[in-house]
């Protein structure tokens, strides 16, 4: 199989060189490869006794060399032109026609530029500059393939966080985003910019498709990270219109920032449930009865502050303030989303996409329900008159009337998250 | 290949004293400014969501730029689970293209009261050649059930009698870290 598909990106070449013929000579051929990466990403899912079913990153992947997936690969001639470009598969494969003038071997090398095959994201400097990753030269064999092997970006001793960032993002994509057409179809050209301390907890900024990643250390905590962050983009798009205004008011428990267990304005508290859920599907679907969320370089620690399938029941048997958790509203989208519980109150199984339909189904506008809710609607440029607006009440309202259900035993069985 | 690597070290210095060089960079654009996350502003109608706090253990890098060389590249481990917490924490040293420029250490552990901090001292080993390298460090913290951890890369290259702090950025621009190695 791999050697007709040799034969068969040999001879397009050659039509093409068949094409060119008459006009000047060239070296045409092809390049195949392997790219790859040493993965130090933490929130696997760890051997420690814990259910690993439905869990899309196993301890396993964790610390070995795994692909470079669907990426975009240059082949480039002696002076950096690029001269051809592919995409790698799923196990990081790739190969690559490139035309050249002139005639004969040439020397080139392949690059890659952190950038998603179908341009759903791409990792750019802190500017927006291009990251080139790249490899030695050699020499390309004219009407022949050059095989550049596998190679590989970062060691054990030293992993190349650049690339381990590119992977955190490319999971979010496959493994989760990609399973909603309402984000197939806008999530194009978000920029994940790595890596500027301007932020320093990595940011979101919807309107400009733009992700800050704050150093090279947050690339190892994908799930609370760049997941989370590209689960921000996508709450951002979701909304009508792919527009929302953000109301980003973390001071309610006096402490600047959040926090999982923060007690926070039910919409900012809401918001960040959304994008860690949405996140947190990347590494378990639906399936997985134990699923974690942190934010750590290692595994999740298997305690019940992590969990986010754990209920603390109805309002009476939760913590001061718990209602207004981002936990809190994660563990009634997860009882939402997940097929697995025990529980008589979590009866529920909603595909992902549908929280992407229920987001679009807040209104235009600052009333009830809309998804400017926090605005005043005479003086919506200046003036905030409800910061518990856009709450997981109001996206409960949606959902259930999108889907024709009660999400009322998920809801009362997590603390009533905060609302109105 | 020494020759090489003093070549790009003294690049680099060049780089950062005309402004920024680009080498693995091409069409970069000025950032746009951006409000600080976790700003406390009800009015506020900017489109920045910040990630979530670290709030147990936090590890804060060296941010001097130049040091001599004997100095020492300095990091804070940041005791913030609320109470007395348990450290240990790891030291790497690596070259540019991920070697092992020293062996890994591993500390004894610290206790640490709640809100203290231990700062931890990085040497430089007097037989680096000039080059870039990078210290690794990752701490893990355990107050009783609870667990985090923290790190921080530190970038730096040796030239002479300094030592110039990189950014994680600068670190992957100027050095050999992006480079594939054929397996």
């Amino acid at each position: 199989m791999r050697m007709r598909k040799s034969i068969v990106l040999v001879a397009s070449a050659l039509v093409l060189a068949t094409l060119y013929a008459g006009q000047a000579a060239a070296s045409i051929g092809v390049v195949s490869g392997r790219l790859m990466f040493y993965n130090n990403q933490g929130n696997y899912c760890a051997s420690d006794g814990r259910s690993c079913s439905g869990a899309r990153y196993p301890a396993s992947q964790f610390n070995v060399n795994m692909p470079i997936r669907d990426v975009k690969v240059y082949v480039r001639n002696n002076t950096d032109q690029i001269i051809g470009q592919g995409i790698t598969d799923s196990n990081g494969n790739f190969k690559v026609s490139w035309w050249s003038p002139g005639s004969g071997n040439i020397v080139g090398n392949v690059t890659w530029h952190g950038e998603q095959k179908d341009g759903r994201f791409a990792i750019r400097t802190s500017s927006g500059g291009t990251w080139v990753f790249w490899t030695y030269k050699k020499t390309l064999r004219n009407n022949a393939t050059t095989n550049f092997g596998t190679q590989v970006w970062g060691s054990n001793k030293g992993p190349n966080s650049l690339a381990n960032l590119y992977d955190g993002a490319i999971r979010m994509w496959r493994d989760a985003l990609n399973y909603s057409n309402r984000m197939r179809t806008y999530f194009t050209n978000v920029q994940i910019r790595a890596y500027s301390s301007s932020c320093p907890t990595s940011c979101a900024n919807g309107e400009d498709k733009r992700i800050i990643i704050d150093s090279s250390t947050s690339a190892y905590r994908p799930q609370a990270r760049v997941m989370h962050e590209m689960g921000h983009i996508a709450s951002y798009l979701s909304h009508r219109d792919q527009e929302r205004r953000v109301f980003v008011d973390y001071s309610r428990d006096g402490v600047a920032g959040w926090n999982m267990r923060s007690a926070e304005h039910a919409g900012p508290s809401f918001e960040e449930a959304l994008a860690t859920f949405y996140g947190d599907v990347a590494l378990y679907w639906h399936w997985n009865p134990e699923p974690y969320s942190c934010l750590s370089s290692g595994p999740c620690p298997r305690i019940a502050n992590n969990n986010v399938e754990t209920s603390t029941g109805i309002r009476s048997s939760c913590s001061a303030g718990e209602e207004r958790w981002a936990l809190t509203s994660v563990r009634y989208l997860r009882d939402v989303y997940d097929s697995t519980s025990g529980e008589s109150f979590d009866d529920d199984s909603e595909p992902y996409y549908q929280f992407f339909d229920a987001v679009n189904r807040f209104s235009n506008g600052y009333g009830n329900r809309s998804k400017d809710e926090p605005w005043d609607g005479f003086l919506w440029w200046t003036w905030v008159d409800d910061k518990d607006g856009r709450s997981a009440r109001d996206f409960r309202a949606h959902l259930d009337t999108l889907a024709g259900i009660s999400t009322y035993g998920e809801f009362s069985r997590n603390c009533y998250p905060a609302g109105d | 290949m020494k020759r090489q690597l003093l070549g790009r070290t003294l690049s680099f210095l060049l780089a950062a004293c005309v402004g920024f060089g680009g080498v693995a960079i091409v069409g970069g654009r000025e950032p746009l400014p951006l409000v600080g996350a976790n700003t406390s502003n009800s009015q506020d109608l900017h489109q920045i969501l910040g990630g979530s706090r670290n709030s147990k253990i936090v590890a804060v890098t060296d941010d001097r730029g130049e040091l001599g060389r004997s100095e020492a590249i300095r990091v804070r481990i940041e005791n913030r689970f609320g109470r007395e917490a348990s450290v240990v924490y790891a030291v790497e040293l690596v070259d540019e293209l991920g070697e092992e420029a020293q062996r890994p250490s591993t500390s004894q552990t610290v206790t640490l009261r709640s809100s203290a901090s231990a700062d931890i001292d990085l040497r430089v080993p007097r037989n680096l050649a000039d080059g870039f390298y990078q210290f690794r460090v990752t701490a893990v913290g355990r107050a009783g059930r609870e667990v985090a951890d923290a790190g921080v890369e530190i970038g730096f290259a040796l030239s002479g009698n300094s030592t110039h702090l990189l950014s994680d950025e600068n670190w992957l621009q100027f050095s050999f870290a992006n480079e594939g190695a054929v397996q």
